[in-house]
């Protein structure tokens, strides 16, 4: 895995109440993740890494290895 | 899993009519725990439904898209005089689903929300309708990265108020918020923080008038639906003039 989707994994673990190991690969939208949560992560993600990610951008990511490389693509 | 071709009608009904008004349609779907009713409902469910049902990497989360697709299917086969094989839904750009009969686009708009033990379905056969359930479960994250979704005034009251009263306060927003976001068709495409629920709903007026400012031509009607339960609204587009002025708020 990349630092990116290393810094991802633990930041899920760590924010997405999921019941079981986040995986990178997973759609947010069948891991049981509810819409709030799903939101805080976003949010809290943009903030540990200092990517913003703009609210129309949402819809790029369905799972955390392309929510990584959207972080990877935007920053700096 | 098998046929599809159990008739949704014979199935043990979990879900019930919650609400009804010349404009609106709203189900309550049962999700308490049981075992029955996960099975009768995936036999209702087509090949890609259950397709789906097999990706969910939660229990919890394939029991409620199972029970709520199954009961949105026997309210529109029902609405739509049409058979369960013969239904199929679409998806707009924005994520927002859509009903087919033998393949055909139908007008009737609906939105189903589900939140644990508690669903919402509601329909709306003229104009946009968007619904949004929450169990008011407190998060750490609600004093930090999701104040965000809120604008300055909201954020103020939020920070007045504390513990239970905060938490509700929260998800009255909330839940307003994606219900309009919903109806809309965006989903959270369109920043939360760029809608300010008006100040009565705010404040406790259980319902009232909303206008996106981004579309201030088009009028939706936006009600807080909460239970002690759960926190709820629903928004959906008005149509016909004065059809705000008939809706009768409860006192």
């Amino acid at each position: 895995m990349s630092s990116t989707e290393d810094r991802l994994m633990a930041l899920a673990r760590e924010n997405l109440d999921i019941g079981r190991e986040p995986e990178m690969d997973a759609e947010f939208s069948n891991s049981g993740v509810s819409s709030v949560d799903a939101v805080a992560f976003i949010k809290k993600a943009s903030e540990e890494f200092g990517t913003a990610i703009p609210p129309e951008d949402f819809s790029q990511f369905k799972t955390l290895r392309e929510m990584a490389a959207y972080l990877d693509s935007h920053s700096g | 899993m098998s046929t599809y071709k159990k008739s949704v009608a014979a199935a043990q009904d979990w879900w019930f009519l919650y609400r009804k008004t010349e404009n609106v349609t709203i189900f309550y779907v049962d999700l308490q725990p049981h075992e029955a009713h996960e099975t009768e409902a995936l036999e209702c469910l087509n090949r890609e439904e259950q397709a789906r049902w097999h990706r969910f990497r939660h229990a919890r989360a394939r029991y409620e898209f199972s029970l709520c697709r199954a009961a949105l299917r026997s309210i529109l086969c029902h609405r739509l005089n049409c058979s369960n094989e013969e239904l199929s839904f679409g998806t707009s750009k924005y994520g927002k689903p859509f009903a087919c009969v033998d393949g055909v686009t139908e007008d009737l708009d609906f939105n189903v929300s589900h939140s644990n033990r508690h669903g919402l379905i509601a329909l709306a056969p003229h104009g946009r309708v968007g619904v949004d359930v929450e169990e008011r479960n407190p998060r750490k994250c609600l004093d930090g990265e999701l104040q965000s979704v809120f604008t300055r005034n909201e954020r103020m009251e939020l920070g007045a108020v504390r513990g239970k009263q905060k938490t509700h306060l929260f998800f009255r927003l909330w839940t307003m918020k994606e219900a309009l976001l919903k109806a809309l068709g965006t989903g959270f495409s369109l920043d939360m923080s760029r809608i300010e629920i008006p100040k009565a709903l705010r404040q406790g007026m259980p319902a009232g008038e909303f206008r996106f400012p981004q579309l201030p031509a088009v009028r939706w009607w936006l009600e807080n639906l909460d239970d002690p339960g759960f926190a709820a609204a629903i928004a959906y587009e008005l149509g016909a003039a004065g059809a705000a002025e008939t809706w009768k708020i409860p006192a």
